[in-house]
């Protein structure tokens, strides 16, 4: 560990009159997977795009390695290494499978490197078979492969993955763990879930959100028997 | 999507059994060996129907392979046969007409730019984009039509340089209406190659990416805003380089090459072929070139209508095109056999 | 004094005719994100109904209440048969209504043929106003422009048609698990749109040259009004008329037509770049 990858200050955001996000700070340690749990409405997704570069706070500073992410064109985040899969998979989808990933890799690169790289994506997606098939007709379990596929073409530094699991029958969803779980230490992974097993399967670093704030952080075996958190959250299980 | 079949395990080699590729080829090669027929008059009628080919082409570039539906081709068209009209006879050298050319590039382009780079780079996009560009063509046409000193008003201007390049006390000036088709179907042939090659590899799926889902894209890493500007400009300084040759060939430019209605006959050519196939809007410009011919030596009246009742029967019946459905029709036909012999 | 009061009044009569052709095509593109290629032509309709029913003997008045009826009907034929199978697809409808438009400029023009059209306003002559003489005419365009506009904005705000039209724009997903039967909206929205420009069309006509193909030069400037000022709002038309017919006019009055054209273009295009969403967001 040689120091936070990202630092998030006292993020504040809101909606017309409604506070979605208001005083969050995060710090996130090289190689770590950090989840991000909350009810509906906690901010969560706020919190997220603003990590992302797609919303930009009110106030508050996200340093990425020293450097400023607030005010940075959206395209430049992919190029200091953070990549992201949204809520929704969001995919070309009038695309191949294989064009897909191979436009997430904006350097481009050799055909013959490409053709490696793409090829060994789609083996540890399971995707073999289908890297010619048009995305849109991908299964929704494949479809959120796929988008993670993508976000990790690029060997980012940061993953923010929205929902990973969103739609997956459990079957799909405990394969989605093992990928995630394989890539720690390679890589920074910010998951936001509602999925409690999951977020229990990968036994990481949690913090929980509740109305815009942060109400616990820690691992999950603590935030499981956090009382507070039981009230707001898991109680409504 | 795209129709050009190219996507897994491409290689070079694959382009030669695409039939896009096939048609492109004996297109050019019947093209070249036109003249060897053909009287003058003729010659001159397929000449400008390869123009407004390259035309379609420049559009079929922003359309087809960015997304960006424009009614302002016209406009560049008109600012690049101005250009070239106002320019060109005031040089006294075998250049006129490559000055003429670049100033309509110019100033095409540069138009392009301002505009492309404030909307563009504002966020507007899709149905907001296309508005704006219908503003072009008004605003343009208006200036030519007022602007009488300079663009001769409703009557337009008479008289063009002929190509011709002067260089290191070289000469040649190309006054052989034979060599000038040559001139052209080589222009032609030159952009539609080097858009198809460009859009074949990384390039192309880039675009089709941002086509596809411009967001995404941009999470990925792409600077969204300045590619698709960069389109933009680049397909109307081609609009500017037909609208050039034509001034060149043909001699005048009047208002109507400029205007609503032109910009509106470009969709219909790139419409026709398929937009996003190159070669299709191509195909478009002439067949429909063709038809306007028949239709309007019954009445001219009738074009307009025509055209009106092609895009309402387009959106709903062939969305991608009139060429692109024909070239579904043997696979159609097929599967008609097929499931025949299947009830037999 | 002497200078200023025509200008301004020129300049509202400008702003004015921007804000009802253009409240229209904010409504329909607020609400259904619908680009109307053709609502120039209701334009148009409105305006040779004056013609048609004057060359008929009958009066102006018999024409601006029988206009709204004539755009509705036209209007109506257009949502049900083309528009509203196209919502998913905006760039269907743009072409789509575009080829819509060339159809009825092309009946109008065989029709009635391509010359321009008889029309002429109730009243003629000038008045005195504010110390200088002003056509009469135009001062009742102006004054049936701010009525039209206080109507629309009472449906808005005050019936439940308005209220449903609010929430329809503010949020579809919602509206429509409320209960609110959005086609039907859509369809009388785009009827409204639809008579208002017709209307319109009778208020200009006596102004203008009425022909066929006159649609246009309404279609464009309305469509700055309204991504200038933000689709979806009385106030943004009003803002994005304000801007374009104001600047138009000022500028008419220091160089040509066609370089006012060109600046108003270049002004609409430099506000979108720094107000994507208009001037006032709906």
């Amino acid at each position: 560990m040689t120091g936070a990858l990202m630092q998030a200050e006292d993020l504040h955001m809101r909606f017309g009159g409604v506070t979605a996000v208001s005083g969050v700070s995060l710090t996130l340690e090289r190689g770590e997977i950090r989840c991000i749990i909350g009810p509906n409405g906690a901010g969560k997704s706020t919190l997220f795009n603003m990590l992302a570069g797609t919303q930009r706070p009110i106030s508050g500073s996200i340093r990425f390695e020293d450097r400023d992410l607030i005010g940075l064109p959206l395209h430049k985040f992919a190029a200091l290494g953070i990549a992201r899969k949204f809520q929704v998979p969001s995919l070309f989808s009038t695309m191949s499978v294989y064009d897909n990933l191979v436009v997430a890799r904006p350097a481009g690169g050799g055909s013959e490197d490409e053709a490696i790289h793409v090829g060994g994506m789609l083996e540890t997606l399971g995707l073999t078979g289908d890297a010619g098939v048009a995305a849109a007709e991908l299964p929704h379990g494949q479809k959120q492969w796929l988008e993670i596929g993508m976000a990790l073409m690029s060997r980012p530094k940061l993953l923010l993955l929205d929902e990973p699991t969103a739609g997956m029958t459990s079957d799909e969803t405990h394969r989605t763990v093992d990928l995630i779980a394989g890539l720690r230490e390679a890589m920074t992974i910010v998951v936001i879930e509602h999925d409690m097993n999951f977020v229990r399967a990968l036994a990481c670093p949690t913090t929980v959100m509740h109305q815009g704030r942060v109400i616990a952080s820690g691992p999950f075996s603590d935030i499981e028997r956090d009382h507070t958190v039981r009230d707001v959250y898991l109680g409504r299980q | 999507m795209d129709g050009t079949g190219l996507s897994l395990g491409r290689g070079r080699n694959a382009a030669l059994s695409n039939p896009w590729v096939l048609l492109t080829v004996g297109l050019v090669g019947i093209a070249a060996a036109y003249p060897s027929w053909t009287d003058a008059y003729s010659l001159s009628v397929i000449r400008d129907a390869l123009i407004f080919a390259l035309l379609a082409l420049s559009l079929d570039y922003l359309w087809g392979k960015a997304g960006i539906l424009s009614f302002g081709h016209a406009a560049f068209f008109g600012i690049g046969a101005y250009s070239m009209a106002i320019f060109g006879p005031k040089i006294d050298s075998a250049n006129a007409a490559l000055v003429g050319l670049l100033a309509g590039m110019g100033i095409a382009g540069a138009v392009a730019l301002v505009i492309g780079y404030f909307l563009i780079f504002g966020g507007v996009r899709g149905a907001y984009l296309t508005i704006v560009t219908l503003a072009i063509s008004l605003v343009a046409q208006h200036i030519a039509i007022g602007w009488s000193q300079v663009t001769g008003g409703d009557s337009g201007l008479i008289g063009a340089p002929p190509p011709g390049i002067e260089i290191f006390g070289f000469s040649y000036v190309m006054l052989d209406p034979v060599h000038q088709y040559y001139l052209i179907l080589a222009v032609t042939a030159i952009a539609l190659l080097a858009i198809w090659f460009a859009c074949s590899g990384h390039y192309g799926r880039v675009l089709a990416a941002i086509q596809d889902n411009e967001l995404r894209a941009r999470t990925l890493g792409y600077n969204t805003s300045l590619h698709l500007l960069i389109v933009f400009v680049v397909s109307a300084m081609l609009a500017a380089v037909a609208g050039g040759l034509y001034d060149i060939t043909s001699g005048y430019v009047a208002p109507d090459l400029i205007g609503l209605f032109m910009s509106t006959e470009i969709i219909v050519w790139v419409a026709v072929g398929g937009r996003g196939t190159l070669i299709g809007p191509i195909i478009g410009a002439f067949v429909v070139i063709r038809l306007q011919q028949e239709v309007s030596s019954v009445s001219y009246k009738l074009w307009p209508m025509f055209i009106g009742a092609f895009f309402v029967a387009m959106v709903f019946l062939f969305p991608n095109g009139l060429l692109p459905l024909l070239r579904r029709i043997p696979r159609i036909v097929a599967s008609r056999l097929q499931r025949a012999r299947k009830a037999e | 004094m002497e200078t200023i009061v025509p200008l301004v009044l020129n300049a509202l009569t400008l702003i004015s005719i921007f804000m009802i052709v253009g409240l229209g095509l904010a409504i329909i593109f607020g609400l259904m994100n619908v680009i109307n290629l053709a609502h120039g032509e209701f334009v148009t309709i409105g305006a040779f109904t004056l013609s048609f029913v004057q060359a008929m003997g009958g009066n102006y008045w018999m024409a601006l209440l029988l206009a709204p009826f004539v755009g509705a009907a036209v209007g109506f034929a257009l949502e049900r048969l083309i528009v509203q199978h196209l919502y998913t697809r905006p760039m269907a409808t743009i072409l789509a209504t575009w080829g819509v438009s060339l159809m009825i400029q092309q009946v109008l023009q065989i029709v009635f043929g391509s010359g321009p059209q008889q029309a002429s306003g109730p009243i003629e002559g000038s008045v005195e106003f504010l110390g200088t003489s002003y056509p009469a005419y135009r001062l009742l365009l102006i004054s049936f422009a701010a009525a039209i506009i206080a109507g629309v904005v009472f449906i808005f705000r005050k019936t439940r048609f308005g209220l449903d039209l609010r929430a329809v724009i503010q949020n579809r997903d919602m509206a429509e698990a409320q209960g609110i039967n959005t086609r039907r909206v859509y369809t009388i929205a785009f009827c409204g749109a639809a008579a208002i420009a017709a209307i319109a069309g009778v208020l200009i006509a006596p102004l203008t040259k009425v022909i066929a193909l006159m649609g246009a030069s309404y279609l464009a400037p309305s469509f700055f009004v309204v991504i200038v000022g933000g689709a979806g709002s009385i106030a943004g038309v009003a803002a994005g008329s304000a801007v374009v017919g104001g600047l138009e006019t000022v500028l008419n009055y220091q160089v040509p037509v066609t370089v006012s054209q060109a600046v108003v273009l270049v002004a609409a295009v430099v506000i979108v770049r720094f107000k994507p969403r208009g001037l006032i967001p709906a």
